[in-house]
């Protein structure tokens, strides 16, 4: 199942995989990309919300949430982050878990960053 | 043909349903499972579900089991949807009723050959249902027609009888042939009904509605 997921590169973003999977669909694609802009900030706050609450059950709920909308816009490295973030909350490591929360929060502002830089081009074509 | 999508996030949710709108499917969504189980329950649900795995309020596991266990002969096609990867989940999902099972994120030619397959199982379920109802009506009308065929013997040996009591000339000759002729064909149409093995259908009057052929079905010649 992972050789359809395609995410082979490093780094913020694929952009590459990502417009040849929505190739002839940039509305769509602009359409998802500005949801995602706007609602990443608020799921990484819920997380940070619900860490502070001590419920790691919704940690692992929004966490597996957050991490299919991620995979959604090939984001590698924010993805693997998340994976480390859950894995930590699955041993109950609080600390851990708070330090890759802030380090997640970093990746998903440069995501963002790209995101719109994205949208900002699909935007001139459309 | 209608697709319901199920699935609380966003994101995916809409690029679903803007991709099978761009296929040409009728979509609607729900953004939880006990939502999703409100529609589905109507009698005009849509048959092919697209469901995600983690949902609010009733997940897509339960609503799987759930729809398997009430569906009553509306039969769906369910294809979960999840990034879970392992086989373990797999085997989960197929053994609580899904029917398919395709990681997130969705690769759109994987999604539409797959909800391709989903459309062909349930053409091919309508056809046997199709077939299975026809096959019992041909059956009850067998058993009407045995039951019909002793006293139309009986009738016609009566007008024969008769036939043969009164003149050429006696006023109720007329009648009385008329009679014998529609208990012969109504003989005929019985007989031919009781040996029919495979049956031919063809346009009857009015609109999209199509009867059996009795003198072209199989069977027929008898």
């Amino acid at each position: 199942m992972n050789e359809e997921v395609g995410m082979k590169c490093t780094g913020v973003l694929d952009k590459e995989e990502l417009r040849r999977r929505f190739a002839g669909r940039e509305a769509l694609l602009q359409q998802v990309v500005e949801i995602a802009c706007r609602t990443f900030p608020e799921m990484l706050e819920k997380i940070r919300r619900e860490m502070n609450e001590g419920d790691l059950a919704a940690v692992r709920r929004d966490g597996h949430t957050f991490e299919g909308q991620l995979k959604t816009f090939y984001a590698l490295a924010a993805t693997e982050r998340l994976k480390q973030l859950r894995s930590a909350v699955a041993i109950g490591d609080g600390g851990e878990a708070r330090v890759l929360l802030s380090l997640l929060e970093e990746d998903v502002r440069r995501l963002r960053d790209h995101l719109w830089k994205l949208s900002a081009q699909l935007e001139v074509r459309t | 043909m209608q697709v319901l999508v199920i699935e609380d996030d966003e994101i995916t949710r809409v690029m679903l349903c803007g991709l099978l709108e761009e296929w040409g499917y009728q979509v609607k969504s729900a953004a939880s499972g006990a939502v999703a189980w409100q529609l589905l329950q109507r009698h005009d649900a849509p048959r092919l579900v697209l469901l995600d795995w983690e949902l609010p309020e009733l997940d897509g596991i339960d609503l799987c089991s759930r729809v398997r266990r009430e569906e009553n002969g509306h039969r769906f096609y369910l294809i979960m949807l999840t990034v879970r990867e392992n086989t373990r989940d797999l085997v989960e999902a197929l053994e609580a009723g899904a029917d398919d099972f395709l990681a997130k994120p969705c690769v759109p030619e994987v999604l539409r050959a797959r909800i391709g397959v989903g459309e062909r199982f349930l053409g091919l379920q309508d056809e046997l249902e199709y077939r299975k109802k026809f096959e019992g009506v041909l059956e009850m009308a067998g058993a009407v027609c045995h039951e019909l065929n002793q006293p139309l013997q009986g009738v016609l040996s009566g007008i024969e009888i008769v036939q043969s009591e009164i003149g050429e000339d006696d006023p109720l000759r007329e009648s009385v042939d008329l009679v014998l002729q529609g208990t012969k064909r109504m003989i005929l149409i019985t007989r031919k009904l009781m040996h029919l093995s495979r049956y031919k259908s063809i346009d009857y009057v009015s609109d999209g509605c199509r009867i059996v052929d009795i003198d072209a079905s199989v069977g027929s010649d008898y």
